[in-house]
């Protein structure tokens, strides 16, 4: 096509030459040629300027408007000339011009019709723009011409009139006229030299029509005219001819003609360079080269073909060509001819190249990595002065990153070891070659860097990351760097990711050792620099974290919580797992150096912007425990009333958290150990209310219970247990009845009357394990009810414990009551009651064998009343009733006697000696009684002294009987340590009975004083002995 | 009874961990408690209420005052009997100084005042059990009790165990003597009388009990210079001079002083300055009796055996 276009060139080149060699001057047009010549600043004006697009197409409007106007001037002129010189000679000159006119007056009206959519040229000319028409000016130069030729038939340039009709023909695509005025020009002026330029343009029409024989033919003709412009054109579309008709090798061989041609009038010189076809016939050469022959010869083919001109460009195409058909072996083989046999061509650069790109397409990478090292090892053994050095090294530089991108990109995809080395080893090159600092570069050395990383080559990969932000070349091959170049404005990305890789990759390079310190350094330089440049980056935050979080794992806390809290506490902080995992180690941190109180202060102010509720679960949870140990270091530091009131504000405040119970019972510890037990115990007691199932909720409960009893408080002691009982309810009943117990003694009266009720209760509950009370805990339970109760002096509740105790039949409790009942009715005086009550005492004397003190007193309450009966009966009697008296007096005695005996052997020693004594009384009653009977004043003397003789036989043995059982009272008393007295009395009515001179003094027993506690002061009577200080101490 | 029921209501005794470590029964105390009590204990005496007073005011001390004070107030409470007062006291010392015991004895002093008996034993127990172990004060206030209650045979046990801890504690060492002696049981009662007298020489009960012991023995010459003793503390009994009298006479056979004993008796009953019962029937005619004593011993008696009887009874 581009060979075409020059065709259309040369044919209107052909034109302008035809008019000139028939004297046609423009004269028309050099009017406005000759101002423009003249009016330099117009000219000036309508220069156009390289880059100003609008500017230029402006210039360009004004130009074509300016040459429009001459030619409106010239056309109206001629239309007066023709008008003027209408049937004249002239007139056919005139036509002649006037087509021609037409014909420049077309490519004007082409400009417009070009520039339609032009804004500027229809804003400036839209009338001219709308109306434009190329092809209806060219019709009116056909029309005229065709006038011309029919009305002036011995015109003078009538050849050129024909030819300018065809050619006016082809401009509006109507061939066949144009195809019928040319050979018009071929019949009519066989000789004008005109002919092989019809030729050729019929060969054009046919080749078109792809006639080629047809049009082979006319190329042919051309051959005639050796010497004519367009005979290598005629050659050379005959050798396409032939090439479309399948004939390559004719093809070959006029292309060769055509090659030969060149060579001949190159050799001949004289400025023919435009009939020159060598370089476009060596080229389609290459096309019909290798449709025919073998690669292998074609070096040597072109080489022989191209004589003096460089024949690599057309082996090249030879090269594209088998390219374009895929046929790379051939490729290679070219390629490679080329490399052995012109090594020296100045595109020996270019051949590397493709051999380069051939093994890629061929997939041959290490080869095409090979040859890229050949390639540079090429250019590097160039001389610097050499033209092609330039272009070589920049072709290594662009293959080498080209190459290596694909390499690279290929890796990405296979994973390849080898091509992952492949691709290094090609960035490396371009990297070492590289000359300009600039983006290109930065690229590759993020691309090497990037590649480095995947290989696991990470603190090579961290510093390669690191010079894409600071690039340098090496400075003895490279030229200085003229502009400082400054990645971070002209790709602002690929510096903050280059940044970032060098983080990463030196992250990784350490991996799971310790962090050096001067990784550590390089690690914060990077990070720096990063957060300099992207604050606000994707990885700003993960780099600060980073940074503080080395910190952390080197221990060094005071580096690393600044950097923590400023990620955790920024504004903008949500809900990003870092920032959360910076809270958390800042936290930690303040756990670490036991700073608790800012610890709780930090959780707290974290929980104002918690995300969501697991957050707040957990910095609460935090918070607590941290403000717990807070107090827990305040309780070290002895400042335990502060302490006290912190566990009391916490445990009051976390009341559902399981660490409050834990302070509530600290704080009471603590308060039991500073000495205030009863705050503590206060504590304590309200643990199960407070904290209802708490772990040491028994204990705290135990702990207040003691205190309270060992404070003498019972009152509040109680209540604890109560709370107790329903803590340990494997203790229930025990804790009830210790409770139940204290009410009794708390010194309340209702307390007491609340615990004789509970007492007489619970003799009728289960025990914990659901089972009944064993009838020794019931008399257990009622016999402290019982205690209670007369206590309280509350005959209601005496008469209700009784009425437990009778109705369960507990003993000896129910035979006391018994006893007691009868010796209050006895000292009533109602003896039948008393007797009956003590019958029945007597009788279950077996049952009460641990207690014989009960039926002892029974049976002594009936001897007493026998003793009454023997009292009362008196022995005044007439004298033939004594005997009877005497016998009824005797028998009562003996009764008396008997019953005493009988109190006296059933084991009770209080109930013995007051028996013996009784009896000994009775005794001493009744010889005592017998020796005061008298009888009548006038039963004779004899019987009187023979009675008396009589009654001191029975008399006497009584006394004896009555000290003997004195005696024996004493004695037993004395044995008994009754310590009531009562041995002394019966001592001294012995010693009375003995008439001893001077009887047993009574003796008074004092009445036992008060003691108090007290400090001995001077002066002071002491009890302690008269010599003032105790022998053996006297401290209590 | 009362005393046995309660005896069992102790928290120690059923919670594991007391300082006892175990079941806490009398007689089983905690070392410990007696180390924390020790500062409370000393330089604490025993006065005697009937003879004695603390001097101190019974309203309650300040609040900053010392356990000493406190100890004085309820002392002094207990003195005046000012019952409501001294449960204040007590109340706030068994709180306030809680490793001592004087909390827990006064509450039972004055519970054993208002008749709850239960009480009074159990806050004297735990007096002991904060004292960590047996107190005198304690175990005769007991006695004190047991002895109204129940009668002295209970009471004497207590008594005895208040002397084992304080050999010369006169007063319970003169009621333990006072009891043996009136049961007759002799040797006991003399043993008591002169641990009295060891510690107060001038009892007059115990100069005169274990002087009435030593007549009933026939140990004159020890009963002549106990009754002497006793007279010189109580000139105005009259049975005592009548007793050294019959010991002059019957048992040291000095009739001489018996004589000058009698008549000394008659003058000092003659200006009323010795009253009572003389004899054993306190029928005795006392001129009568001198004058029997004279006619035996001859006029000149009276005069020669005067002063040196007069010198011998001081």
């Amino acid at each position: 096509m581009k060979f075409l276009r020059r065709l259309s060139s040369y044919a209107t080149f052909a034109v302008a030459a035809f008019a000139t060699s028939f004297g046609l001057d423009l004269c028309l047009v050099e009017p406005a040629l000759a101002a423009r010549k003249q009016d330099k600043s117009i000219e000036d004006e309508l220069k156009l300027t390289a880059g100003d697009e609008t500017g230029n197409e402006v210039k360009a409007m004004k130009t074509e408007i300016l040459v429009m106007r001459s030619e409106k001037k010239a056309l109206e002129q001629l239309e007066k000339l023709k008008i003027r010189h209408k049937g004249t000679r002239m007139e056919a000159e005139i036509l002649f011009r006037l087509g021609e006119i037409h014909m420049r007056r077309a490519r004007t009206e082409r400009f417009f019709e070009i520039h339609r959519d032009s804004t500027q040229v229809v804003r400036f000319a839209p009338e001219m723009v709308k109306n434009a028409s190329e092809v209806a000016e060219i019709r009116r130069a056909i029309k005229i011409y065709l006038d011309l030729a029919e009305r002036f038939p011995r015109f003078r340039a009538l050849d050129a009139v024909t030819f300018n009709t065809a050619y006016a023909y082809q401009q509006v695509g109507d061939d066949k006229n144009a195809e019928t005025q040319f050979k018009l020009v071929l019949s009519r002026h066989a000789g004008s030299p005109l002919v092989p330029d019809a030729l050729l343009s019929l060969g054009e029409i046919n080749y078109a029509r792809r006639q080629f024989p047809v049009a082979l033919e006319y190329f042919g003709k051309i051959k005639a005219f050796p010497e004519a412009r367009v005979f290598p054109f005629g050659l050379y579309k005959g050798a396409w001819c032939r090439y479309n008709m399948q004939d390559e090798a004719a093809g070959i061989t006029l292309l060769e003609a055509v090659i030969e041609f060149g060579h001949e009038r190159a050799e001949r010189g004289g400025g023919m360079a435009k009939l020159d076809l060598r370089k476009e016939a060596l080229g389609d050469l290459a096309l019909f080269y290798s449709e025919v022959r073998r690669p292998e010869f074609a070096v040597e083919y072109f080489t022989a073909q191209a004589r003096d001109l460089d024949a690599v460009p057309f082996i090249l195409r030879l090269v594209e060509i088998y390219k374009r058909h895929s046929k790379y072996s051939e490729v290679d083989v070219v390629l490679r001819g080329i490399l052995a046999k012109a090594p020296q061509s100045g595109m020996i650069a270019s051949v590397h190249e493709e051999l380069i790109w051939n093994a890629d397409r061929l997939k041959r990478r290490d080869v095409a990595a090979k040859q890229l090292v050949e390639l540079e090892r090429t250019c590097r053994d160039m001389d610097s002065d050499q033209a092609e050095k330039k272009d070589c090294d920049a072709k290594v530089v662009s293959i080498s990153k080209t190459l290596g991108a694909r390499l690279h990109a290929f890796w990405k995809k296979e994973k390849s070891d080898e091509l992952a080395d492949l691709a290094l080893q090609t960035y490396e090159i371009n990297l070492k070659n590289a000359t300009i600092i600039g983006h290109e570069l930065a690229q590759v050395r993020y691309a090497y860097a990037d590649l480095l990383f995947a290989r696991g080559r990470f603190r090579e990969s961290s510093t390669n990351y690191e010079m894409v932000n600071a690039l340098t070349v090496n400075s003895s091959r490279r030229a200085p760097a003229s502009a400082k170049f400054e990645l971070m404005q002209v790709d602002p990305k690929l510096a903050v990711d280059a940044n970032y890789g060098a983080v990463v990759a030196l992250e990784k390079a350490v991996g799971d050792r310790h962090w050096s310190d001067t990784d550590e350094a390089a690690f914060t330089r990077l990070a720096d620099l990063y957060l300099k440049r992207a604050p606000k980056g994707p990885y700003a935050l993960d780099l600060r974290f980073k940074k503080a979080f080395i910190a952390y794992e080197k221990e060094n806390y005071d580096k690393a919580a600044p950097g923590f809290k400023a990620i955790g506490w920024a504004p903008e902080a949500d809900a990003n797992p870092k920032v959360l995992k910076a809270q958390d180690l800042y936290l930690d941190i303040l756990n670490i150096k036991r700073d608790y109180t800012a610890l709780k202060e930090a959780a707290y102010a974290l929980l104002a912007r918690a995300p969501e509720k697991s957050r707040e679960d957990h910095l609460t949870k935090i918070r607590r425990e941290a403000w717990f140990a807070e107090i827990g270091e305040i309780e070290v530091k002895g400042d335990h009333a502060k302490a006290v009131a912190m566990y009391r504000s916490f445990a009051t405040e976390n009341r559902s958290n399981e660490l409050a119970p834990r302070a509530w019972w600290n704080a009471s510890q603590i308060l039991f150990k500073t000495g205030d037990a009863k705050a503590g115990a206060d504590m304590c007691a309200q643990m199960n209310s407070m904290f209802p199932g708490a772990s040491n909720a028994k204990d705290c409960l135990s702990q207040a219970a003691k205190t309270f009893e060992a404070m003498a408080r019972l009152d509040l002691a109680a209540k604890v247990l109560l709370s107790l009982a329903d803590v340990e309810i494997e203790k229930k009943q025990q804790w009830r009845e210790l409770a139940t117990d204290f009410l009794g003694l708390s010194g309340s009266r209702d307390s007491k009357l609340q615990a004789v009720q509970t007492l007489v209760k619970m003799v009728d509950e289960k025990d914990e394990k659901g089972t009944e009370r064993k009838a020794e805990a019931k008399t257990k339970l009622l016999e402290k009810a019982w205690a209670f109760a007369r206590e309280l002096r509350d005959a209601k509740l005496m008469t209700l414990v009784r009425g437990k105790i009778e109705l369960l039949g507990i003993e000896p409790a129910m035979s006391r009551f018994a006893v007691e009942e009868a010796e209050a009715a006895y000292a009533a005086g109602d003896a039948a009651k008393a007797f009956a009550l003590s019958k029945k005492i007597v009788g279950r004397e077996s049952k009460l064998a641990n207690d014989k003190a009960l039926p002892a007193r029974a049976r002594f309450i009936q001897a007493r009343i026998l003793e009454d009966e023997y009292r009362a009966q008196s022995v005044k009697a007439r004298v033939e009733r004594i005997g009877t008296v005497l016998a009824l007096k005797t028998e009562r005695l003996e009764k008396a006697q008997k019953a005493y005996q009988s109190a006296a052997r059933i084991g009770d020693g209080a109930v013995g000696i007051q028996s013996w004594a009784r009896l000994a009384d009775l005794y001493l009653d009744y010889a005592k009684t017998v020796k005061a009977m008298t009888l009548p004043a006038d039963v004779p003397e004899a019987d009187q002294k023979t009675f008396k003789a009589e009654v001191e036989q029975i008399a006497l043995p009584m006394e004896e009987k009555g000290i003997e059982a004195l005696n024996q009272a004493v004695e037993a008393a004395k044995k008994s340590a009754r310590f009531d007295g009562l041995a002394g009395d019966l001592q001294e009515k012995l010693d009375r009975l003995n008439l001893k001179p001077q009887p047993a003094m009574k003796v008074e027993v004092e009445k036992i004083p008060r003691l108090l506690p007290g400090f001995e002061k001077r002066g002071a009577a002491s009890i302690l002995g008269w010599r003032g200080e105790p022998k053996n101490g006297g401290d209590l | 009874m009362i005393r046995s029921i309660v005896a069992l209501a102790f928290l120690c005794s059923l919670v594991a961990g007391c300082a006892s470590g175990g079941g806490f029964g009398r007689g089983d105390f905690d070392a410990k408690a007696a180390e924390r009590a020790k500062p409370y204990l000393e330089g604490v005496r025993m006065l005697d209420a009937s003879t004695d007073g603390t001097g101190a005011s019974c309203a309650e001390p300040k609040a900053d005052a010392d356990w000493r004070a406190w100890l004085r107030a309820g002392s002094s409470c207990m003195h005046r009997e000012d019952w409501s007062s001294l449960d204040r006291i007590a109340t706030t010392m068994a709180s306030r100084f809680a490793d001592a015991p004087w909390g827990a004895y006064f509450t039972a002093v004055v519970a054993a005042a208002r008749g709850d008996e239960s009480r009074a034993y159990w806050m004297l127990d735990l007096a002991e059990k904060k004292a960590g172990g047996p107190m005198a004060i304690v175990r005769f206030e007991r006695a004190r009790m047991l002895e109204k209650a129940e009668g002295p045979a209970r009471a004497v046990k207590e008594m005895k165990e208040a002397v084992r801890l304080d050999p010369h504690l006169v007063p319970a060492l003169l009621w333990l003597a006072q009891v043996h002696h009136r049961d007759q049981l002799v040797s006991d009662a003399r043993v008591y009388y002169r641990a009295v007298l060891e510690n107060k020489g001038d009892n007059y009960a115990a100069l005169r009990g274990l002087g009435d012991i030593e007549v009933d023995a026939k140990n004159g010459k020890e009963a002549v210079e106990l009754l002497a003793r006793a007279i010189r503390q109580r000139p105005d009994v009259a049975e005592i001079r009548w007793k050294l009298a019959y010991t002059f006479e019957n048992l040291t056979k000095e009739p001489q002083m018996a004589l000058q004993t009698l008549r000394d008796l008659k003058s000092a009953m003659d200006r009323g300055r010795a009253r009572g019962r003389i004899g054993a029937d306190g029928t005795v005619d006392l001129a009568q009796k001198i004058k029997s004593l004279e006619q035996s011993l001859g006029k000149n008696g009276k005069t020669e055996q005067r002063e040196p009887a007069q010198k011998k009874g001081g």
